[in-house]
C-alpha cells in the first residue's frame, strides 16, 4: 500500500518527478556510454588479437640445432602447444619461381608447413600436398598466378665456380591473405625444403634427380675380433689397446665365442676382442690394428654388438627375430666353413644379402630387414640365403652390418630411389611454433627461454591490449566515482526536500495510524521508483547512442564487431549499483521522515 | 448512554517554551460511547493539548488515572495510556480513532475516493460498496470523487475529511474545529451528520470548536475551559465538566 501511495505522490508532482529523473538519468547515461565504449574497444582489439594466429606465433631469435627427438617431446609435454614444424636455415629455402610460360620469375621465401598449420586453417586455405605449395597474395599476384596452376621452383647453387640449377614442378593448392603474410612466401611440406637445402649444401637430392655428394652411411663398429694363430703376449695386448682407439681387450674362451662373434672359431686359434668404451670405431681404427699386427698371421674382423633385427620373407611374409653379427670372407678361413657357398655373395642390385641358418624357417630370397634402436627405425630390402649359421643369428657384410650399426648413434634412412643407406639430417635450424592460445603463449615463451632459446613472440602486442584495458578501466571508474557522488547527491538533495515539502501530508499519514517503520518505506520507494526510471531512460539513450557509434564507424568494423557495447552482466550490475544507492540516499530522507510529530498534522502553523 | 470509553482524572500536562509555561490540569473527564462532547474555548486555552492527549499522540506529564477503554463484539479492555509503546497506539488510532482535522488534512495526491478510503486501507478495515455509498451520499459527495483535493471547495473537502475519519466505524470520532472554513448553514450540517452518525455507530465524538452556539444544546458532555495566569511567565487552564442536558442558551452577539 505505501508502494501505491509512493507511486501516486510521484506521478502526481509529475513535473518534478520528470525533472529529477532526466537529472539521474543524464549523469548515468554518459558513464554507460563511456563504459560502452571501453569494455567494446577493448573487446575488439582483444578478439582481433585472439583470433589472428599470428599473435600466437613464436619464432627463435637463435641459432641452434633442434633435433628431432626435441620436436617430438615438445609437442606432447602439454596442452600449451598447438602447432610446430621444423625449418631449415632462412638463407638456404629461398628460391626462384617462374610461372607456366616462363615469362613471370620472382624470387620467394620457402616456409615449411605441415598438417594442422593454424596459420593457413584459420585463414581457410588447406595444407599442400607433397608437390603443392600455398602462395601469398603478394607473391601470386607478382607471377599473376591462380590457384590450380602450374609454377617451377628452382634453386640455385655453385660447385666449382659453375651456377647448378635444381627444379621442380609444384601446384599451387591455395593462396594466402594479405593479413596473414604480406611477404613473397611460398609454404610447402618440409621435405620440400630440406631437398633445397641439401641442394645448396651441395648433397644430391634422389627425389628430384639432382645430382650431387650423396650422403651415404658409413659403417661403424664397437669392437674388432683378433683371431691369432699363437696367443698373444700381455706386451703385445697393450700395444693393440695403445693409441688404436681401443680401450681394453679380452681373450675370450672357445664356449663364448659363438654368443658374442656369432662363429666359433677353431682351436687352433687364439680369440681376442677389442672394444671402444664411447665413440665407435671407424675403419680407421680398424686399420691402425691391422698395422699392429702386421707378420704375426692374425685374422681381424670388425665386430658390431649384435644387433635385432627382424627379417620379413617377401613369399610368405613369415617374421623372424634375429641377432645380426658382421662377418668377413676372414670367418670362413677360421672356421673351416663358408658362407653360403664360396666367398661372400657381393650385393645384387639394391638388395643386400643377408645370411640364416638353414634350419631357419624363413624363405630364402627377397625379404625385408627391419632394425628399431633408440626410437630409431629402419627398413631395408635384401637377400635372404641359406647357409651354415648358427640358429638364432643372421650373418651380414662388415660394411652393411657397420651401417645399420650407425643407426645406433643417428638417424639413417634407406633412399629407394638412390638404393643406397644415407644419414638423415642430425637437426633444423630453426622452426614455426604457435601456441594454442593467446593466454598461453607466455607460459611457452618462458619454457624455451628456459631451455636457453630466445624467441620473439607479439607478447608485447598481447601485453599492451592488457595494459590499454587496464588502464583505461582504472579511467572509467575514476570519472563513474564522480558521476555516482553526483547522482546519490542530487537524489538524497531532492528526497530530503520532498520529505519536508510534505511534512503535514507524512505527519497525517502517521495521525492516521501509519507505524514509523511504513512510513520511512515512503522516501525509499519514490527513490526506487525514480532511479528506477532513470535507468530506463539511460539504457535507451546509451542503445541509441550505441549504434550510432557503430554506424559511424562502421567502415573500420567488421560484422559482429561492436565499439560501443555492454554486455548483460554489466546492466544487471547496473540495475543492482543504481537502485542499491538510490535506497542509501532515500535512507537519508527515510531518517528525517521518522522524527516527524504526528501531533503536528493536528496545527495549522 | 453507553460504556466509558475516556476515563481521565487528575491528568496535567505542562508545557514550555522559552521560559513561558502553560499547564492544562484536568481533574475529572468522562467521555462514553454515543456520546457528543463538545470541547468549547477560546484560542490558547489548551484543546489542542486535550485533542492531542485524547488521540494518543501526547503524553500527559502527570496523570492519576487515565485509561481508554475499547472493545468489538461485547468484550473490552481497558488500557492505560500514559507510557503506551508508539507503535500500539499507532495501531489504535489506525482502528479505532477517527480524525477531522481542522485544515482537512487531505492528500493531495490522492483522489477523493482515495482520499476516504485511505483510514479503512491503512487499518485493514474491508468497506462494502454499500456501506461507502451510503456515506457518500450523505455527506453529498457523489459527484466529486474522482476529483483530486485541489479542484474541491473549502467545505467540500471539509466533508471529504468528515468522511475519511468515519468510514472505518471508528470507536471513536475527534473532530478539530471541523466546521471552521465553513459557512453557519454547511456548519450545522455538518455538525448534524457527526451526531446522527456517532449515534447510529454507537461512537463518542469529541467535537472541539469556538463556536459554543454550534453544540449548544446537543452536547451531552461539556468541556469549558477556565484560563488564569499564576504568575508573568505561567498560565493555568483549568478544565471543567458539565453533563446532561442544558437549555439552550442564545449566543451572546
Amino acid at each position: 500500500m505505501i508502494f501505491r501511495l509512493a507511486l501516486k505522490d510521484i506521478l502526481h508532482d509529475w513535473l518534478l518527478s520528470t525533472c529529477l529523473v532526466l537529472a539521474i538519468a543524464s549523469i548515468i547515461a554518459p558513464l554507460l556510454i563511456l563504459f560502452g565504449l571501453q569494455f567494446g574497444t577493448i573487446e575488439t582489439l582483444r578478439n582481433r588479437l585472439v583470433q589472428d594466429p599470428k599473435n600466437r606465433e613464436i619464432r627463435p631469435l637463435t641459432t641452434r640445432s633442434f633435433t628431432r627427438e626435441w620436436f617430438d617431446t615438445l609437442g606432447t609435454s602439454s596442452g600449451d602447444i598447438a602447432f610446430v614444424v621444423p625449418m631449415t636455415r632462412q638463407i638456404a629455402s629461398s628460391i626462384t619461381a617462374s610461372n607456366a610460360t616462363g615469362e613471370l620469375k620472382e624470387s620467394l621465401a620457402l616456409m615449411a608447413t605441415a598438417e594442422g598449420d593454424p596459420l593457413l586453417l584459420e585463414n581457410g586455405v588447406a595444407v599442400p600436398p607433397a608437390d603443392g605449395c600455398v602462395l601469398t597474395e603478394s607473391a601470386a599476384h607478382a607471377l599473376n598466378a591462380k590457384v590450380g596452376e602450374s609454377l617451377t621452383f628452382s634453386a640455385q647453387r655453385i660447385v666449382q665456380g659453375r651456377y647448378e640449377h635444381g627444379t621442380f614442378p609444384v601446384r599451387i593448392a591455395g593462396i594466402l591473405e594479405e593479413r596473414a603474410s604480406s611477404l613473397r612466401t611460398a609454404y610447402v611440406r618440409l621435405e620440400v625444403i630440406e631437398a633445397v637445402e641439401d641442394f645448396k649444401d651441395g648433397r644430391a637430392v634422389p627425389l628430384y634427380g639432382w645430382q650431387g655428394e650423396l650422403p651415404t652411411a658409413y659403417p661403424v663398429f664397437e669392437g674388432v675380433t683378433i683371431l691369432a694363430p699363437e696367443p698373444l703376449s700381455k706386451l703385445e695386448e697393450v700395444l693393440l689397446i695403445n693409441s688404436t682407439g681401443f680401450s681394453r681387450i679380452e681373450k675370450l674362451a672357445a664356449d663364448q665365442a659363438t654368443g658374442i662373434l656369432g662363429y666359433a672359431p677353431g682351436p687352433e686359434w687364439s680369440v681376442y676382442l677389442a672394444r671402444v668404451k664411447q665413440r665407435a670405431a671407424s675403419e680407421a681404427n680398424i686399420q691402425a690394428i691391422v698395422n699392429q699386427l702386421r707378420g704375426k698371421g692374425a685374422r681381424v674382423v670388425p665386430w658390431i654388438e649384435p644387433l635385432e633385427v627382424t627379417l620379413t620373407s617377401a613369399a610368405d611374409s613369415r617374421a623372424v627375430s634375429l641377432k645380426l653379427h658382421t662377418i668377413t670372407d676372414q670367418v670362413g678361413a677360421v672356421t673351416g666353413t663358408a658362407w653360403p657357398q664360396g666367398s661372400m655373395p657381393g650385393r645384387d642390385g639394391k638388395r643386400w644379402p643377408v645370411g640364416v641358418s638353414v634350419e631357419e624357417s624363413l624363405a630364402a630370397g627377397e625379404a625385408t630387414l627391419r632394425v628399431k634402436v633408440d626410437g630409431r627405425h629402419l627398413q631395408v630390402p635384401v637377400t635372404i640365403g641359406k647357409g651354415t649359421v648358427p640358429p638364432g643369428r643372421a650373418y651380414a657384410a662388415a660394411s652393411f652390418a657397420g651401417a645399420l650399426n650407425l643407426l645406433r648413434y643417428r638417424e639413417v634412412r634407406y633412399d629407394d630411389k638412390a638404393a643406397e643407406l644415407l644419414l638423415s639430417r642430425q637437426g633444423y635450424a630453426g622452426f614455426r611454433l604457435y601456441a594454442a592460445t593467446i593466454d598461453d603463449v607466455d607460459m611457452v615463451q618462458r619454457r624455451l627461454e628456459q631451455e636457453g632459446i630466445t624467441v620473439h613472440t607479439e607478447r608485447e602486442r598481447i601485453g599492451e591490449v592488457r595494459r590499454l584495458d587496464h588502464y583505461t578501466t582504472l579511467i572509467f571508474w575514476l570519472i563513474a566515482a564522480v558521476g555516482v557522488i553526483g547522482a546519490i547527491s542530487a537524489l538524497t538533495a531532492s528526497l530530503y526536500a520532498s520529505v519536508e515539502r510534505k511534512k503535514k501530508e507524512l505527519n497525517v499519514l502517521r495521525l492516521l495510524g501509519l507505524l514509523k517503520r511504513e512510513l520511512v518505506l515512503f522516501p525509499i520507494f519514490q527513490g526506487l521508483l525514480l532511479s528506477s526510471g532513470a535507468l530506463v531512460l539511460s539504457v535507451v539513450i546509451f542503445a541509441t547512442v550505441s549504434r550510432v557509434i557503430n554506424q559511424v564507424f562502421s567502415d573500420h568494423l567488421q560484422a559482429t564487431e561492436s565499439l560501443c557495447t555492454l554486455s548483460g552482466s554489466h546492466f544487471l550490475l547496473l540495475a543492482a549499483g543504481v537502485l542499491g544507492l538510490s535506497t542509501v540516499s532515500a535512507t537519508f530522507a527515510a531518517l528525517r521522515a521518522t522524527r516527524l510529530d504526528p501531533a503536528e498534522a493536528l496545527r495549522d502553523e | 448512554m453507553g460504556e466509558v470509553v475516556y476515563r481521565l482524572r487528575d491528568v496535567v500536562k505542562t508545557r514550555s517554551k522559552g521560559g513561558v509555561s502553560f499547564t492544562l490540569k484536568i481533574p475529572e473527564l468522562i467521555i462514553r460511547r454515543g456520546a457528543f462532547c463538545s470541547v468549547v474555548g477560546p484560542s490558547g486555552c489548551g484543546k489542542s493539548t486535550l485533542l492531542d492527549m485524547l488521540a494518543l499522540v501526547l503524553e500527559p506529564t502527570g496523570a492519576g488515572c487515565f485509561t481508554l477503554r475499547l472493545g468489538r463484539n461485547g468484550t473490552s479492555t481497558e488500557r492505560d495510556i500514559p507510557g503506551m509503546p508508539e507503535n500500539d497506539a499507532a495501531r489504535i488510532r489506525r482502528s479505532r480513532i477517527g480524525y477531522v482535522l481542522q485544515s482537512g488534512g487531505l492528500l493531495s495526491f490522492l483522489t477523493v475516493r482515495e482520499n476516504i478510503m485511505l483510514t479503512a486501507r491503512i487499518g485493514g478495515i474491508r468497506v462494502s460498496p454499500e456501506e461507502f455509498n451510503a456515506l457518500i451520499e450523505v455527506l453529498g459527495l457523489d459527484d466529486q470523487l474522482g476529483k483530486k483535493p485541489q479542484h474541491l471547495s473549502g467545505g467540500q473537502r471539509q466533508r471529504v475529511a468528515v468522511a475519511r475519519a468515519l468510514i472505518h466505524r471508528p470507536d471513536i470520532i475527534l473532530a478539530d474545529e471541523p466546521t471552521a472554513a465553513v459557512d453557519y448553514p454547511t456548519a450545522l450540517d455538518i455538525r448534524d451528520e457527526l451526531q446522527s452518525l456517532a449515534r447510529k455507530m454507537n461512537a463518542a465524538v469529541v467535537m472541539v470548536t469556538h463556536d459554543r452556539s454550534l453544540v449548544e444544546g446537543i452536547a451531552d458532555t461539556r468541556v469549558r475551559f477556565e484560563v488564569s495566569r499564576q504568575t508573568r511567565t505561567d498560565t493555568l487552564a483549568m478544565v471543567s465538566v458539565e453533563t446532561g442536558a442544558v437549555a439552550p442558551v442564545r449566543s451572546d452577539g
